[in-house]
């Protein structure tokens, strides 16, 4: 990929992962979901989740499985609020940059 | 390397930081590890980086400033702070200007090793570099770190606001400058009042040439005529008091003439002091616009 993603674009992206499962989800499987989308490394994801968690985004509760703790994280309202905004001004700005692609002579 | 010391060395780096942070940041890892699974965690364990690595990244959240340096590229999350110690950081190509307008500031140093690593960068691993200062320029992917660090290198290079340079040397010699680049205008308008002054002298001192010799020449033949007309007047009255008679008309030339000079004198006098006044003007004038522009 040539093009950089910022970091609103990454907690956009973390916040719909999240958004996906309804009872929360994992450090793992939502670093594995946001590979799927940008690449990034494995161990990035931790200062994003912790932000925002500050941000009252995302709410976390330990779950304990297979003998140990496992810390799910939750949209919160305000992140889903937040969601949507961000889900806004994406559709806008990609469909801005799609136009502008679409009516490129080549 | 394995989960188990891989997890004791980060430990271990974030030891000073509170309990609460380390445990969560540990726990975090240890999680993602255990749900990586048995295969995939070595794997994993590579990926995340060295340690060190890791550990900046977790006090960089602990801290709150993880804004201020990462940015995410087409490789991931990137942040100069976050490089494993021993990579330099490589030397950003699009900030040219900043660069040339302080060739000799702060940044000379960073310059010198090939990397613009950003103070914070420096002092972060200042911390936690086992092995000190020797790390050489290691450009692992120098394409993709030119684009990593963005405002906080831009906050880092306006710290220096340094006073446009000025001397008055400078100033002398651009006015010097500006003096022979304008010297044909210059000198073409002085020319032209040089010469006219100078034709308007030659015609008057011409003038004087004129009278003083006719003046002169009438004297001295009014005093030969006078002469000659007295020896006449022996033999031949007539011829003589004729000639008598034009020695007077050549002196009352001559006297005519010598009115005429001082008449002219004063003239001179009188145009002399005007130039005078004209050039003393002139340099007081330039003097003045001269202080003027210092």
């Amino acid at each position: 990929m040539v093009f950089n993603t910022g970091a609103a674009l990454l907690d956009a992206v973390v916040l719909a992962a999240v958004s996906r499962e309804a009872e929360g989800t994992y450090g793992y499987r939502i670093t594995q979901e946001v590979r799927k989308a940008i690449d990034i490394s494995e161990s990035t994801l931790y200062p994003v989740l912790r932000r925002l968690q500050k941000d009252n985004c995302l709410s976390v509760y330990d779950l304990a499985i297979d003998g140990r703790n496992r810390r799910y994280y939750k949209l919160t309202e305000t992140g889903r609020v937040q969601l949507a905004l961000y889900k806004g001004e994406w559709s806008v700005y990609s469909n801005n940059i799609s136009r502008i692609f679409e009516e490129a002579k080549l | 390397m394995k989960k188990e010391e891989f997890l004791k060395q980060l430990e271990y780096l974030l030891q000073d930081l509170p309990d609460s942070e380390k445990e969560e940041a540990i726990s975090y890892y240890r999680d993602y590890l255990e749900e990586a699974g048995p295969e995939r965690e070595e794997k994993a364990v590579e990926e995340f980086g060295s340690p060190e690595r890791v550990a900046a990244i977790i006090r960089a959240s602990a801290s709150g400033n993880l804004e201020e340096g990462g940015a995410f590229t087409e490789t991931g999350y990137r942040d100069e702070r976050f490089k494993d110690p021993n990579f330099e950081v490589v030397e950003r190509l699009d900030l040219p200007n900043e660069k040339e307008a302080h060739p000799e500031g702060g940044f000379g140093s960073a310059a010198g090793h090939g990397g613009y690593a950003g103070s914070g960068f420096k002092e972060f691993f200042k911390k936690n570099r086992p092995n000190g200062a020797a790390h050489e320029a290691y450009q692992e992917e120098p394409y993709r770190e030119r684009y990593t660090r963005s405002r906080n290198m831009r906050t880092v290079y306006t710290h220096e606001d340094r006073k446009p340079w000025t001397s008055r040397l400078l100033k002398l010699i651009l006015i010097g400058l500006l003096l022979i680049v304008a010297s044909p205008i210059l000198l073409g308008g002085v020319g032209i009042l040089a010469g006219c002054a100078a034709g308007v002298l030659a015609l008057v001192f011409g003038a004087v040439a004129v009278v003083l010799g006719l003046t002169v020449s009438a004297i001295l033949a009014g005093v030969v005529l006078a002469v000659v007309g007295v020896v006449f007047t022996v033999g031949t009255p007539l011829d003589g008091l004729f000639l008598i008679g034009l020695a007077g008309i050549g002196v009352g030339c001559g006297l005519l003439g010598l009115v005429i000079l001082v008449a002219l004198w004063e003239v001179i006098r009188a145009l002399l002091a005007l130039l005078c006044k004209g050039v003393k003007k002139g340099t007081e004038y330039v003097r003045g616009k001269g202080k003027k522009t210092e």
